[in-house]
């Protein structure tokens, strides 16, 4: 065999070795365990409220609960919740 | 395998280094967008969907002129009539704007922290000792409350404009901090005070059906029995939870449209023609006696090795950006602007229809769109060719 495909042939295992290394780390250290979703669903058992708390926006916080006509209940004036108000919402200088 | 077909392919890509590496590296990225894209959507997916079971199987709510508005308590009494309603509960929860910090909390009213599910709440709290006048708080919600000098206790504004003071009995455990980061739950009566709900009134009224199969049947019978509430069911917010995503993706959509684009300009340089000089090789080829079939293999090899490594490398270089650097950028196309962002990482998880989708979407065609070429060049005569 050349050199070039002796190359090729451990270029080929390195990143599959690589790939199969990064995913079993992955699994170990990065993915849910058993513990972690049996508190996850005691805390939504216990709380009863959907969606997650990546926003705190009330109009998406609880986005499945809501209507459209909410969005104006929940945030009059579309304030200081999103970058694109700061266009209409200028804040007062106390 | 054959060795010497596959050292003249690899011959090939080392004598047109530049412009291979350049097909490599487009792949690669057009790879690792697409399964960054994916692999983020999978997991936040995957979180939304673990507590859906436990969510409860309708909710009821009350509208005045279309918004939400307080729901008459006694309901839930004659909602337990309805035969296979197992539990009917009002809550009591909202927002409260915290306007120093600007940000809102979600604040969940509970029947007194002794009688209630004590157990449960202890599992979920870093703290044994819960006073029923305290609050539990998310951990973003303390970290806000810390960084505006309220360790121990938060004056809540009332809706009359008076001061309620509550104190910090303990902080929500952080492997729920995807669901409790910005949650406040005290006293369901302390909230109602909070928020200036009348004796009786409630937010909404969560119904727990025994068999699941009957909840569009309770359902039904809800929305015939009492039409001016909003009857959602647990399938209902499943549905939310889909279009969420499919809106996100449209967003993503944008990204995948733009890396196809780029790829099919690609593939069409490559099925447009050869240059002439690819042609004059195939031709020499065919004179010193390669059949078809030889010059195929070498093209197949060869666009196998460039779209095979591209393949893997970028599939190895997305899952090192989603879940060891968590994203950056990307995720933010889901998250969006909030003052109180948790930091949470990212769920591993192996979608393998994703891995099979992004392998067909780019390994076959790329083979394709070398093989055809080489193809129609091959089966001319070689004088031809090289004339």
């Amino acid at each position: 065999m050349s050199r070039r495909i002796t190359f090729l042939f451990f270029s080929f295992v390195a990143i599959v070795s690589l790939l199969i290394v990064e995913m079993i780390y992955l699994a170990i250290f990065h993915s849910l365990d058993e513990k972690d979703i049996q508190m996850k669903s005691s805390f939504s058992r216990y709380i009863g409220l959907p969606n997650l708390a990546i926003t705190n926006t009330p109009s998406l916080r609880h986005a499945s609960l809501n209507s459209v006509f909410d969005i104006y209940s929940l945030d009059p004036v579309l304030r200081e919740y999103d970058k694109g108000t700061y266009v209409i919402f200028m804040k007062k200088d106390f | 395998m054959n060795i010497q077909l596959l050292e003249y392919a690899l011959k090939y890509l080392q004598r047109n280094f530049f412009k291979n590496i350049f097909i490599f590296v487009v792949l690669t990225l057009m790879t690792w967008l697409l399964a960054s894209m994916f692999f983020i959507t999978n997991s936040m997916k995957y979180e939304l969907n673990l507590t859906l079971d436990t969510l409860p199987d309708i909710i009821l709510q009350h509208k005045k002129g279309g918004i939400s508005s307080t729901i008459d308590e006694s309901i839930s009494m004659q909602i337990l009539e309805i035969p296979g309603v197992e539990s009917s509960q009002p809550r009591v929860w909202g927002y409260y704007y915290f306007e120093k910090a600007e940000v809102y909390f979600s604040i969940l009213g509970i029947d007194e922290f002794e009688k209630q599910n004590r157990q449960t709440l202890l599992n979920i709290v870093d703290t044994q000792n819960i006073e029923s006048n305290s609050m539990i708080v998310g951990q973003g919600v303390a970290k806000i409350l810390e960084q505006n000098y309220y360790k121990e206790y938060f004056n809540f504004i009332k809706e009359d404009g008076s001061v309620m003071k509550v104190y910090i009995g303990g902080t929500f455990k952080s492997q729920t901090l995807l669901e409790s980061n910005d949650m406040i739950v005290m006293d369901k009566n302390s909230v109602r005070d909070l928020f200036g709900y009348a004796s009786g009134e409630a937010t909404d009224i969560a119904i727990k059906v025994t068999n699941k199969l009957e909840v569009p049947t309770v359902a039904l019978k809800i929305t015939q029995n009492y039409p001016n509430l909003r009857v959602l069911t647990n399938e209902d917010i499943r549905v939310s939870y889909e279009n969420i995503f499919n809106y996100k993706n449209g967003l993503f959509l944008a990204l995948f449209v733009s890396s196809i684009f780029t790829f099919f300009i690609i593939v069409y340089d490559r099925l447009s023609g050869m240059s002439s000089a690819q042609k004059r090789e195939i031709g020499i080829l065919k004179a010193i006696g390669w059949r078809v079939e030889d010059v195929l293999k070498a093209k197949l090899y060869e666009s196998l090795i460039i779209s095979i490594f591209a393949y893997l490398l970028g599939i190895f270089l997305a899952f090192s950006f989603v879940y060891l650097l968590n994203a950056p950028l990307l995720k933010d196309i889901f998250i969006g602007y909030s003052q109180m962002k948790p930091a949470f990482e990212l769920a591993f998880l192996v979608d393998f229809q994703t891995l099979f989708l992004l392998f067909f979407l780019s390994v076959p065609i790329y083979v394709i769109a070398t093989i055809i070429p080489s193809w129609k060049v091959a089966t001319l005569d070689a004088d031809e060719v090289m004339r």
